[in-house]
């Protein structure tokens, strides 16, 4: 075991529309990168948009208004936190707010097809807090009551408006994450995750695969994909259920839905070399659904017309790594032992050991060195990746190094617009989102809804 | 000492190779090593699928302890557990796969493999399963390949009382704490639940200048729950709580070895029960539920609010003792060691024994 390299998060900065940052916060100086889906020209985007209709149930009139008031206004103590959503993010959308009496997916849903078309009204509904682990939730139904008829939404619960020191810090990440959802791109890493040779001729995509199992019906699950290009700019996302219990179905399905992915993919770039990168998620899928990934990946004919196709399995590990002479201390003065995020450890030829919680320091080479950490407490995330070449296809040679197809994955861990004050998340966006993407597809295949044809939700990241 | 510390520990085996034998043949051989492991007493098999540097693939088999073991041996004892496989899965009603026969498998000369080498680290690791007293061991967590727990008066008895390791856990505050979560108090905490400290443990194969096999150690502290349904209804009865308020909790329903279905109780009275699971509603007499293995999952939020209502309101405090820096984690990480050494002793397969350190890894 050795210490490999550490990839530090000042090393991957956000560019904006008007200039870079390694802060997130930025995008309130230098604007959102675009304004409607960079990858499907066909959806318009924010600009679209001419109302955001903020739901709530009738005995919560108080804690609506405040978000009403904030959201238009921004935050009245301190605006430089939260100056409003239109001021943040440079947009002319209206906002109002409208109750309804009881929460139930179907009525909060009527309540808002009341008050205009779903191209031009954005629902932010406000919910009584629930565990994300419950599939039955009031979450999860309203979520895909929505979707069930191609409208993404989001989701603010009562109790994060009523934590004064948690919510004064969420707004902007709320409003980042409806700024994604209806189409723009809030930012993107300045650099490309990979450093190609040759850019002008070269296009690399970054794949999410993932299965996830049923909640409650552990034989049914949904394999899915999502496709990011090499700044971390979002393209698309597709979806396949599953029968769990069968390998070879689950393997002919998933190369199914890899045929379609890359097809997508190769039909949008007009590089002469296009090269794949997959990263698995080995989250929930034991020894049989990882040979069921890997032979789709072998089996999916198309794969052949990448010039390169790389595959890196990323998992939980029961490793733990702390610092001993590490810089962070507790507020208490605790030396924590708090490894640096990023520093990543070879175990063995193509097996790695990257850091995703611990500390960091945003404000390095400024001359003013300011510790954090990503984590409260417990024990720092270690995530093992392995580099899987008896699947790699290399039909034009790349120089592509283990350190590259590394950094594709911290790269992917900077890219976070859900809590914009974490620099890094502990899983890179590519499988971070796996639940939420498996449970609303499988409550919306079991309302029969098609997914396939939802057109609109499948270029935003409704998952967030 | 600076650095980065890690939770590995180095093993240090004895000789440069160890002896051990290379199966081949038309026979799920997958299969075939988990019969070697389960159905033997001292042989211990891997199964490698693809070749692996200078290892071809098939399934590797050596001897637990310092002894030679012939190949005619070796035969006789992989006949006799697939015999024992066999009788125990037609008992169960379970099918069985006619190819695997000792007729229809190949075992190659004695090779001397080296003993730092990656099959090595999956030997060592079959090999924890059996080395690991039962009492000991505890049900496996996703991914953990040995887990012991550690009960507190065990952990008084056999190790800070015997000062063979530091008396410094927040273990020891929290049983004192909330012994009813620790020892058996006799009230219903007690009753359904124990927390115990847990000690997983692997070995891995590592590659830098040189190949090399570490122990990978992790601890935490976790729940026991002993919530088998025909348990809490009693409870529920003795108590008088009506047994309504069972309805919406989820169980587990275990119908086979294989087979686990999470239900919902839909309905309850003194005779009966109704589970839905996964689209069918199963009927269950209360007089059956000695018969079959029904318990309540702890984890659905319903289940969590009956259990916090009417079995033991402080059924998750043991997660507290998990929040700690990484600071205290190892150096109660260091005390584990010593408690894993004892426990496991030096583990001896094919004629070599392995050492374990008593360190933790640093790395710079």
């Amino acid at each position: 075991m050795r210490l490999y390299t550490i990839f530090k998060p000042t090393d991957f900065k956000f560019r904006f529309a008007n200039g870079t940052s390694v802060n997130a916060y930025n995008i309130i100086n230098l604007e959102p990168l675009s304004r409607s889906p960079i990858y499907e020209g066909t959806i318009e985007g924010v600009d679209k948009y001419e109302l955001i209709l903020i739901l709530y149930q009738q005995d919560k009139a108080r804690l609506a208004r405040k978000l009403l008031e904030d959201m238009r206004d921004g935050l009245r103590e301190n605006k430089k936190i939260f100056p409003g959503f239109n001021q943040a993010l440079k947009t002319n959308i209206e906002i109002e707010a409208v109750s309804f009496s009881n929460y139930g997916p179907d009525e909060i849903y009527d309540v808002y097809t009341q008050h205009g078309s779903p191209d031009k009204v954005f629902p932010l509904i406000v919910l009584p807090k629930v565990n994300r682990s419950i599939y039955d939730s009031i979450y999860y139904r309203t979520k895909a009551m929505f979707l069930a008829n191609d409208i993404p939404s989001q989701v603010v619960t009562e109790d994060l408006i009523k934590d004064e020191a948690r919510y004064r810090w969420s707004l902007l990440s709320i409003s980042i994450q409806i700024f994604a959802k209806m189409g723009g791109v809030p930012y993107a890493l300045d650099r490309s995750v990979i450093r190609a040779e040759d850019p002008s001729s070269t296009s690399i995509a970054i794949m999410g695969l993932g299965i996830s199992a049923h909640p409650l019906h552990r034989r049914r699950g949904v394999g899915f994909v999502t496709l990011f290009d090499h700044n971390g700019v979002w393209n698309f996302m597709d979806s396949k259920v599953l029968s769990m219990d069968k390998q070879e179905d689950m393997s002919e399905r998933i190369a199914e839905l890899l045929e379609k992915s890359i097809s997508k993919i190769l039909s949008t770039s007009s590089k002469k070399y296009n090269i794949l990168i997959i990263h698995y998620s080995g989250k929930e899928i034991g020894r049989k659904e990882e040979e069921a990934v890997r032979n789709a990946i072998r089996n999916a004919k198309s794969m052949n017309k990448f010039a390169a196709v790389y595959v890196l399995k990323i998992r939980d590990s029961d490793i733990t790594i702390g610092q001993q002479d590490g810089p962070h201390k507790a507020k208490d003065g605790t030396i924590t032992w708090y490894p640096p995020v990023g520093a990543t450890f070879q175990l063995k030829p193509d097996v790695y050991a990257i850091v995703t919680t611990g500390y960091f320091d945003l404000s390095e080479g400024t001359g003013r060195s300011r510790i954090k950490a990503n984590i409260y407490v417990g024990l720092p995330t270690i995530k093992v990746v392995a580099r899987h070449r008896e699947v790699e296809i290399l039909n034009h040679e790349f120089n592509i190094s283990d350190k590259d197809l590394l950094s594709t994955v911290f790269g992917m861990c900077r890219l976070n617009y859900v809590a914009i004050s974490n620099p890094v998340s502990k899983e890179p966006v590519t499988i971070r989102y796996s639940r939420e993407i498996a449970w609303i597809t499988l409550r919306l295949i079991e309302n029969r809804v098609n997914v396939s044809k939802l057109s609109r939700v499948r270029y935003v990241m409704w998952f967030l | 000492m600076g650095g980065y510390v890690t939770n590995f520990v180095k093993v240090l085996p004895d000789k440069g190779t160890i002896e051990a034998y290379r199966i081949i043949g038309e026979v799920n051989l997958g299969v075939l090593a988990g019969v070697i492991n389960r159905y033997t007493e001292d042989l211990v098999a891997s199964f490698l699928s693809t070749d692996y540097g200078e290892l071809k693939a098939g399934v590797y088999v050596t001897s637990i302890g310092d002894y030679h073991l012939c190949k005619e041996d070796m035969r006789a004892k992989i006949k006799d557990a697939l015999k024992k496989y066999r009788e125990e899965r037609i008992a169960q009603g379970l099918s069985v796969d006619e190819s695997l026969n000792v007729n229809n498998i190949t075992i190659e000369a004695a090779l001397s493999i080296s003993s730092t080498t990656y099959v090595v680290a999956n030997l060592l690791n079959n090999f924890l399963s059996k080395v690991v007293p039962r009492e000991l061991q505890c049900p496996r967590r996703p991914g953990e390949r040995a887990a012991i727990c550690l009960d507190i008066d065990f952990l008084e008895r056999e190790f800070w009382s015997k000062k063979v390791v530091d008396k410094d856990e927040r273990f020891i505050d929290f049983c004192n704490d909330y012994p009813s979560l620790c020892r058996d108090t006799g009230d219903s905490c007690s009753k359904f639940f124990k927390v115990v400290k847990c000690i997983t443990m692997r070995f891995q194969h590592m590659v830098s200048d040189q190949e090399e096999i570490y122990l990978v150690l992790h601890h935490y502290y976790r729940r026991l729950s002993n919530l088998d349904l025909k348990i809490v209804i009693d409870y529920i009865r003795d108590n008088h709580i009506d047994l309504n308020t069972l309805l919406g909790v989820r169980v587990n329903y275990r119908t086979s070895k294989d087979r686990t279905w999470i239900c919902k109780i839909a309905s309850i009275n003194n005779n009966e029960l109704i589970l839905e699971c996964e689209e069918k509603n199963i009927r269950i007499g209360i007089s059956e539920l000695d018969n079959v293995s029904i318990a309540v999952n702890p984890t659905y939020s319903q289940s969590r609010k009956f259990i916090g209502e009417y079995l033991c309101k402080e059924f998750d405090k043991h997660k507290d003792l998990n929040r700690l820096y990484p600071s205290r984690y190892f150096s109660i990480l260091e005390n584990d060691i010593e408690i894993v050494r004892r426990i496991i002793g030096k583990p001896c397969i094919g004629k070599v024994y392995f050492f374990i350190d008593r360190r933790l890894r640093r790395v710079w």
